[in-house]
């Protein structure tokens, strides 16, 4: 059980104690980012010095891990606190507490983005894709900031084509940079402006737009918005400070996915910041995925697909007759279900072009694929009403011999299930 | 009767703290300092929930799940894994040790009980 009670004492000493609590808090914020700094410009001899004692554990993680342990103990006796755990506050003693505890989050959020930026910068970070449906991933943002947007009095509006593919990209950093955009675009939007967030669909990218009617940036900030640690003055912020880093790791985070994160924007004209994602075609995905999964095999060089297909003419004739809405759930069902009863919820499961789902087990010959493959069509029985199907396995090496004669052979696979 | 909690952790403050706050929301806690007396421990607790640290002295927090998660007396016991470890790496290797979900220190307190809350289908 926590001793904090008996150091804290009773609520009337609350305020007396906090401020002991902040003083410390004053001096360690600093501290702890002087500490980083200084390690980070020294992270050579660091290294160096890590490399000769040959410790296993890198530079990273073990500053990570000295600094994010004792900033969530801190945080979790704020947090304690303010959630009257022990006892009822005063209102100065929440006022002091809610300061010491926004102010930990925000050195958590420094430590976090000097971390995020030092593994980028060794080129450690690696994108785990999956295909996305980007306006739930922008509602999924939007709703955090809803609330920050109405009480700064800011209209939110998010729009996209209707007819949008899915985007293949890694979901927890899209929302990471979607996540910056928008927070610094409601930052310094002023009451009664409004931020708007546009997906548009082109040929060769995605196109993410957020906008805000702030006050614009002038044409002289806008490459050096992007450098590390930059802090270019616009008004609107309200005081508010970041790292600097925000951008420039969402710079560096879109350029990973082979995309672009630029800026458009003239002195009160408010701004625009667009970021750009690949469209893949099929076999560019297939392909990509097929050697990502190979490289995840830890216990053996077998992969194998489960291919699932819609009868091509007959679901032509089910979307013609049914809304967008109906079929992408009908597929939605059919995803649910072949997870289901799958090897593990964690498999990766593609959409490959109409109607047609391809189910990756890793480290699985074609003995275990096969079981899977018959429990997944007794299990989508029902569905053949709706439309009739196929499902087949394809593996490697049994059926193929390499991953890139896989590649082909699953598309000559798909097309014989579905018309054959 | 509140929902069992297991908290499998090394660094006695930050177990001070989470425990404090989890009993406050009407958890029943119990603790183990490093993966030896958690493995001792939660077969015979059984129990509703784990929160397990990876870096931990005598067994650490994926020997841990992976064990956990091959017995049939415990592989239906759901584990947060709750680590100051963040890289790409550690992540993967969380799940595949069968870990049922992954929150990186220093977190939202209320995040985190919310995700608690939802393995526990409350």
């Amino acid at each position: 059980m926590s001793h904090l009670p008996e150091l804290i004492g009773a609520s009337d000493d609350f305020v007396a104690q906090n401020r002991t609590y902040l003083a410390g808090l004053l001096v360690l914020v600093p501290l702890f980012c002087l500490y980083v700094l200084q390690s980070t410009s020294d992270s050579r001899k660091l290294r160096a010095h890590l490399i000769e004692n040959q410790t296993k554990d890198d530079f990273v993680t073990i500053v990570s891990h000295e600094l994010r342990t004792p900033l969530a103990t801190i945080s979790n006796v704020l947090s304690n606190a303010l959630a009257g755990v022990w006892g009822e506050l005063s209102d100065d003693a929440r006022n002091e507490l809610q300061t010491g505890h926004t102010n930990a989050k925000r050195l958590s959020s420094v430590v976090s983005n000097l971390l995020d930026m030092s593994t980028i910068r060794a080129g450690r970070v690696s994108l785990e894709k999956s295909q996305i449906d980007m306006p739930g991933l922008i509602d999924s943002v939007t709703r955090t900031v809803k609330a920050n947007a109405e009480e700064k009095g800011v209209a939110l509006l998010v729009s996209h084509d209707p007819y949008l593919g899915l985007v293949f990209c890694d979901p927890e950093k899209i929302v990471r940079v979607l996540t910056n955009l928008v927070g610094n675009a409601l930052k310094f939007t002023g009451e009664g402006g409004t931020v708007s967030v546009r997906i548009q669909n082109g040929l060769d990218d995605f196109q993410i737009s957020v906008s805000d009617t702030g006050d614009g940036i002038a044409p002289e900030h806008h490459d050096r918005i992007f450098g590390r640690f930059e802090q270019v003055d616009r008004t609107h912020g309200g005081g508010e400070k970041g790292t600097g880093l925000g951008l420039a790791i969402s710079r560096e985070l879109v350029e990973l996915h082979g995309g672009a994160l630029t800026l458009q924007s003239e002195l009160g004209l408010g701004s625009t910041f667009i970021f750009t994602l690949p469209v893949y075609t099929r076999e560019a995905l297939l392909e990509e995925i097929v050697h990502t999964e190979f490289k995840l095999c830890h216990q053996s060089d077998y992969l194998s697909l489960i291919v699932f297909a819609f009868k091509t003419d007959e679901f032509r004739a089910l979307q013609e007759e049914c809304s967008v809405e109906e079929w992408k759930r009908l597929l939605a069902e059919v995803e649910r279900v072949s997870r289901q009863v799958g090897r593990s919820m964690h498999d990766t499961l593609i959409h490959y072009g109409d109607g047609c789902m391809i189910t990756f087990l890793r480290d699985t010959p074609k003995s275990g694929a096969t079981a899977v493959r018959d429990r997944m069509a007794s299990a989508l029985t029902s569905y053949e009403e709706r439309c009739p199907f196929k499902v087949a396995t394809i593996c490697c090496p049994e059926d193929s011999a390499t991953p890139d004669a896989l590649v082909g052979d699953v598309d000559n696979l798909v097309e014989e299930l579905a018309n054959g | 009767m509140g929902k069992k909690i297991f908290i499998a952790d090394d660094e006695s403050g930050f177990v001070s703290t989470l425990t404090s706050r989890l009993e406050f929301e009407g958890f029943e806690i119990t603790t183990a300092a490093d993966g030896k007396a958690a493995m001792e421990l939660i077969p015979v607790q059984k129990p509703d929930l784990i929160l397990l640290d990876i870096m931990m002295p005598a067994m650490n927090g994926y020997q841990v799940c992976r064990e956990l998660k091959g017995n049939p007396d415990t592989s239906s016991i759901p584990i947060l894994m709750l680590t100051a470890k963040s890289q790409e790496s550690d992540k993967f290797w969380g799940k595949e040790a069968g870990a049922d979900a992954y929150v990186t220190k220093p977190f939202d307190m209320d995040e985190l009980i919310a995700e608690m809350r939802a393995l526990l289908d409350e």
